[in-house]
């Protein structure tokens, strides 16, 4: 008889409140927690407003899987972290032998990171084309990112003429490189494709999104 | 009947002041780690709003979170090596084109669905001037370009050819995919540069 | 007096276990806690095990804006994206090429970047283009297709042309072009952030190495 009057008393005092505080006398909500709150399960959330055109400098919600208790909601905040989801760096290479970035080496470690290539400018002088029985090379100009030895390269040349070794402007070379945190990104198996000698063609399969 | 109102009294003091006693309260629970621990699942009608929300720190492992479409908060696992990533990273070896020359290669990527952009890219051959003479040069060029409602690529070195035509070349490419759930496509933009070489536009495309 | 309030307590600590749902402000909990209103925590939030979802498609990412509300992101109505893609067609473009165009894009809030482009004789799908340096036209010039910040506006410039040459066409006469340009645009500070510039001196090596970044 005790206990039930107890038990309907705390549901009585319960619906009369329309704001309940834990750890506070005043709460500002239906709900109000004067520390955290931790939910072991779904949290559903029935009202959740939509960003609108104005809203501006907006940073996107994560989850810890590393903290105590587990999934401390935080914040990705890329001026809190050394390495962002994408990083934009300037290149600049100066007092090259002649036109040739053969192989440089920019150590970034292809498990971790993806690097590519945005930008160019080659500022200095021109490279002579060479004409034997009547064929006149031009070269090769390449500029490619690639993996050697588990990290990222760089090459940047005339593969097959030069620049000559003076008399002519020394060449600078600028190039933006966006280096992507592979733990946002999923490398895909390469799709090969034989055009047989045509200049247009379908790819030999489409990638799995 | 005379224990009502003095118990009534007394209990609803208790439920207010035991509750600033409590320093953790557990639903489901009778050890809660925070001040409200739900042991089970929560459902909140209306708005949310949470005071501490620290920054990721380098050493942190998480997740993003989603809400879906049955209003559940959801972590979204992007480097998880099945189900959804931020973007892709698709190689495309092109081999045996026109001499140096993919006017258009079709990758069948849906681009109403999806960005790519190029990020390297490299031709395997030597190239000479398919001109009289041999007079003039010519650049290599990269694109992926929006036709028919998929992306194409176009990859060339215009008016040059493979040195030794009997040599197949090789192109390989490298694309980053992004889903339109993080790119926002602006578009083609059409801009009227009547034979000058400076120009400005009259407003940013992106504010 | 003492019994009455000792069995209070009693029965308040067991009341929780004794309950599957609580509800507040709904006598019908959906359920474990059931809050009909809002919710305030003055510290923060722990989802212990919410689930995971392997779908990104038609998902609304969550956000934090800047005065603390937490929204869901809507990339099509959102001002911008973490990426944003468009491709600018130069008309007509001198046979010089693009020297200084101003995208009157902001250098704070946006880093703009050059990932492909191609050219076509102005007007037609022609491709056959090529170069002729006004300096000697046995050399192979360098070229230059960059997007920059110009101090001066703290706005994104672009630049698209060979040096010291002319775009010709098939009968190596000086023609427009029609210049197509990739532009990827990423949102400063969002999920993209510029690092320090980095100048390498080669010491007239054809190879080396360049250090990477802090904490890469």
């Amino acid at each position: 008889m005790k206990r039930i009057i107890a038990i309907s008393i705390f549901c009585l005092v319960e619906s009369a409140f329309s704001q309940v505080g834990i750890g506070k006398l005043d709460p500002q909500a239906a709900l109000d927690i004067n520390g955290s709150l931790l939910v072991q399960e779904e949290l559903n959330l029935g009202m959740l407003p939509t960003v609108t055109n104005t809203d501006e400098d907006f940073k996107l919600l994560t989850r810890l899987t590393n903290s105590t208790p587990l999934g401390e909601i935080t914040v990705l905040d890329v001026d809190n972290l050394s390495v962002a989801p994408i990083n934009v760096v300037n290149y600049k290479f100066t007092n090259l032998s002649r036109d040739n970035l053969t192989n440089v080496n920019l150590q970034f470690n292809a498990s971790k990171y993806i690097v590519g290539i945005a930008n160019f400018r080659y500022e200095g002088g021109a490279i002579p084309k060479t004409t034997v029985n009547g064929v006149t090379s031009i070269g090769a100009f390449v500029v490619r990112a690639f993996i050697e030895g588990g990290k990222w390269h760089l090459e940047i040349r005339n593969r097959f003429l030069d620049l000559p070794s003076s008399g002519v402007e020394r060449i600078t070379y600028s190039v933006t490189l966006i280096i992507y945190d592979k733990s946002y990104f999923r490398n895909l198996p390469v799709i090969t494709t034989n055009l047989g000698g045509s200049n247009t063609g379908t790819a030999s399969s489409v990638p799995n999104l | 009947m005379t224990y009502n109102s003095p118990l009534f009294f007394i209990g609803a003091m208790f439920i207010c002041s035991c509750a600033s006693i409590y320093a953790q309260v557990g639903i489901n629970t009778t050890t809660p780690r925070e001040a409200l621990e739900v042991a089970g699942d929560m459902k909140i009608s209306e708005t949310i709003t949470i005071k501490n929300i620290e920054p990721l720190q380098d050493s942190d492992t998480s997740t993003f979170l989603i809400r879906d479409e049955a209003d559940f908060i959801k972590t979204l696992d992007v480097s998880n090596p099945v189900g959804a990533a931020l973007g892709y990273i698709q190689e495309y070896v092109i081999e045996n084109p026109n001499l140096d020359w993919v006017l258009d290669f079709d990758t069948r990527v849906d681009a109403s669905q999806y960005v790519m952009n190029t990020i390297s890219s490299h031709f395997n051959r030597e190239l000479k001037m398919n001109t009289v003479n041999g007079v003039n040069f010519s650049i290599p060029y990269t694109s992926a370009y929006i036709r028919n409602g998929t992306w194409h690529i176009i990859l060339d070195y215009p008016l040059a050819n493979n040195k030794n035509e009997q040599e197949v070349g090789t192109w390989t490419i490298t694309t980053l995919i992004y889903s339109k759930d993080l790119s926002k496509q602006f578009g083609s933009v059409e801009i009227l540069m009547n034979n000058e070489t400076t120009g400005s536009a009259s407003e940013p495309i992106i504010n | 007096m003492k019994t009455k309030i000792l069995y209070s307590i009693i029965v308040l600590s067991l009341s929780p276990a004794v309950w599957a749902q609580v509800g507040i402000n709904n006598p019908n909990p959906q359920a474990t806690l059931d809050v009909v209103g809002s919710t305030l925590i003055e510290e923060k939030l722990y989802l212990e095990n919410p689930g995971n979802s392997s779908q990104i498609r038609g998902a609304k990412l969550l956000i934090q804006k800047t005065d603390e509300e937490v929204v869901q992101y809507n990339i099509d109505i959102s001002k911008y994206g973490p990426i944003n893609y468009v491709q600018f067609i130069f008309r007509n473009t001198n046979s010089r090429g693009l020297s200084d165009y101003d995208t009157k894009i902001s250098a704070t809030d946006y880093i703009v970047t050059v990932q492909g482009f191609y050219f076509l004789i102005t007007g037609t799908n022609d491709t056959n283009v090529t170069l002729r340096s006004t300096v000697n036209n046995n050399r192979v010039e360098g070229f230059q297709m960059y997007a920059y910040i110009n101090p001066d506006t703290n706005t994104w410039f672009l630049k698209g042309f060979v040096n010291n040459s002319r775009f010709q066409n098939n009968s190596t006469v000086d023609s427009a072009i029609d210049l197509y340009m990739n532009l990827i645009i990423f949102r400063n500070g969002f999920i993209a952030k510029p690092l320090m510039d980095v100048t390498v001196n080669m010491n007239n090596s054809e190879t080396g190495s360049v250090p990477i970044p802090i904490g890469f």
